[in-house]
């Protein structure tokens, strides 16, 4: 696929148009699919790039016979010429004109009446263009549509005639433009990881940067247009806007292989799109997942993706012929009494309400003690009782000998 | 009795045969009703004691608790039971402290289909994480903290359709009580330090209390044994000090 401004898409169908059931199906689902968002659009197959970008010109949709395009370009007026380009443009329209105006100037007016000319006579008068177009006439100009995939940037720029500070009508100009670019990206099979919107205001310069960056990068345009809603929610639109541009980075996508029965739009997706959107608004959401540390603080995270859990295990690490066992201080916790809630950050309490507390034991319920050389202190854990009946969990650091309430048995 | 209190009497008693005659079949004896079910915590005493057998879906219910009396072990083990049945919970957090897994790894809750929420920064955007997740249909139960907020009644009216349209059994859990909504709520309970108070229990005898110490019977195994060891090793040393009579 190649891709020329202006609107230019040049696909070679060669190999796979008889998986949409022949040429002519082939154009007629494209054609469907691009007259959603152009609605003068209009397709033609040729053996030849340039002959094709021709027919397009001149035909709604057009296939030229196999091997007989040259022949069909015989009868197209003389202006045909200006779009006999394909995947190179004209070095400049200005010079082909002239070449136009001069074959009419001797009375030539179509294009089979200049393919006779003998090509030194086009390269002695026009130079590279001349002998250019002489090979194209004649088939000879060999344009290979690359099978890379596509380089041009996702981006796209709106200007509006009439500045708008409305955001729903903002939402309508964006949502048309954002649909352009994800089908863009479902034809690379990308997914949009980040997308940035620069809105230019009217007056003074301003500039409104909104950035969208979900934690699950998808396709869905649903998503993107509430999550776009929501941040349009927090800016001022009192000074109009007048330039929009959209900026989508890209990501590859996730394939998945989904089961004949199993429904499209899963459980899974739903959430990805509420991760999507809690997240958005700062408000952390995933799934809990516990790790091995030895500071009950650190011993779990809220992941955005769920990710099985695996057992909390003791390492081996084998260097030569020496062993060296690593205990996982958390394999056994969940058989421990740890609280139900613990505080984010463990709140000091002095000496005296710490010895109104009941303990339930007099020896500590959890021992946490790190190597001597790190930085991490020693904590004796205890299970107590409030006067007002709150059971709470407590610890003693051994190091600073204070005391901290660090969770509830709520 | 008068002839007038007679005759209307007696066409209360025709009116009401007309209408048993009308109505027929359609009409149910009280013990006949029966309340959609809810989501069971998990509290026996507790579940039995409610119409739904559970906290309702489709309404808000409310427990009032200090940290540490025990709201949180009847609502994490609801949610570890709700992800036993392969259905969603959610839980949306407090600001200061966190729900700690390791309680819920014990309860054997499947992580996978417990969505933890951070604690939103206002009512709005309270109410708006809310009507999000109940949007789903996903959820059967959402645990929301709501110490600190300042909750109205348009904002619970709003909150209570959103239960009702989605079905969800949503449960808020403050730290002081609301007296003056308590009507909002279909079941209201407030965690003493000896009791479990249920304020407010729709269809059933209300005030209602229950021993407290029973939760942590149930659910938390550990403090029984500690319990259980604190006796063995304190109460000889206390009977031989002759500090217990």
């Amino acid at each position: 696929m190649h891709f020329r401004e202006p609107g230019l898409v040049f696909v070679d169908v060669g190999s796979t148009s008889h998986i949409f059931g022949g040429e002519q199906a082939l154009m007629t689902e494209a054609l469907a699919l691009t007259k959603d968002f152009y609605p003068d659009a209009t397709a033609s197959i040729s053996d030849t790039p340039f002959a094709a970008q021709v027919f397009s010109n001149y035909y709604s949709e057009y296939i030229a016979s196999p091997a007989h395009e040259i022949d069909e370009l015989r009868p197209m007026p003389l202006t045909a010429l200006s779009h006999l380009e394909g995947l190179i443009a004209w070095r400049s329209q200005r010079e082909i004109e002239d070449l136009i105006q001069f074959f009419q100037i001797l009375g030539l007016n179509c294009v089979g009446e200049i393919k006779d000319f003998e090509v030194e006579s086009f390269r002695e008068r026009w130079k590279s263009t001349g002998a250019l177009l002489w090979k194209r006439l004649h088939g000879l100009d060999k344009q290979v549509i690359s099978p890379l995939e596509p380089s041009v940037l996702l981006e796209d720029y709106i200007y509006l005639d009439f500045p708008i500070s409305l955001t729903s009508f903002l939402l309508h100009c964006l949502e048309k433009s954002l649909g352009k670019l994800f089908a863009r990206l479902q034809g690379r099979c990308e997914y949009a990881q980040k997308i940035q919107i620069h809105l230019q205001c009217e007056y003074s310069n301003q500039c409104h940067i909104l950035e969208i960056a979900p934690a699950h990068p998808s396709r869905d345009l649903d998503t993107y247009m509430k999550l776009l809603e929501n941040k349009l929610e927090s800016v001022n639109l009192e000074n109009p806007i007048k330039e929009i541009e959209i900026s989508i980075m890209s990501c590859g996508e996730k394939v998945q292989q989904l089961d004949f029965w199993q429904p499209r739009a899963s459980d899974d997706d739903k959430l990805k799109k509420l991760v999507n959107v809690l997240d958005q608004a700062s408000l952390t959401t995933g799934y809990l997942k516990l790790q091995d540390a030895l500071m009950p603080e650190d011993s779990w995270s809220v992941a955005s993706d769920f990710e099985t859990y695996r057992a909390i295990e003791d390492t081996v690490e084998v260097d030569g012929l020496a062993y060296q066992l690593k205990p996982a201080y958390s394999k056994n916790i969940h058989h421990a009494p740890r609280p139900s809630l613990v505080l984010k950050e463990p709140k000091a309490i002095s000496r005296t309400e710490f010895e109104r507390l009941q303990l339930l034991s007099q020896y500590p319920v959890e021992r946490i003690e790190n190597d001597w050389w790190d930085q991490s202190r020693g904590r004796d854990y205890y299970i107590a009782l409030s006067r007002q009946g709150r059971c709470l969990w407590v610890f003693h650091d051994l190091i600073e000998d204070e005391y901290f309430i660090h969770g509830f048995f709520d | 009795m008068s002839s007038s209190a007679e005759t209307m009497q007696f066409e209360l008693t025709s009116k009401l045969d007309d209408l048993k005659s009308e109505l027929g079949s359609a009409l149910k004896r009280p013990d006949q009703i029966k309340a959609p079910q809810g989501v069971a915590t998990g509290y026996k005493e507790f579940d039995t004691f409610l119409i739904w057998g559970g906290l309702p879906k489709g309404e808000i219910s409310l427990f009032v608790s200090k940290p540490g009396l025990g709201a949180t072990t009847v609502l994490s083990h609801t949610c570890s039971q709700v992800t036993l049945r392969n259905q969603w919970a959610a839980w949306v957090d407090h600001p200061n402290y966190s729900l700690c897994p390791w309680v819920l790894k014990r309860q054997s809750c499947h992580f996978d289909k417990l969505l933890i929420v951070s604690s939103p920064t206002s009512e709005k955007q309270l109410i708006w994480a809310l009507s999000e997740l109940c949007s789903l249909s996903l959820f059967e139960i959402v645990v929301c903290d709501v110490t600190g907020f300042t909750l109205k009644r348009h904002h619970l009216v709003k909150i209570k359709q959103l239960a009702k349209r989605y079905q969800v059994a949503i449960v808020f859990k403050d730290e002081k009580p609301q007296p003056f909504l308590n009507s909002f709520y279909a079941v209201a309970l407030q965690f003493n330090q000896r009791f479990l108070e249920i304020q407010r229990a729709q269809h059933r005898p209300t005030p209602m209390r229950m021993e407290r110490r029973t939760i942590y019977e149930n659910f938390m195994p550990q403090l029984t044994e500690a319990r259980k060891a604190f006796s063995r090793r304190e109460l000889p040393r206390l009977q031989s000090e002759g500090a217990l009579s």
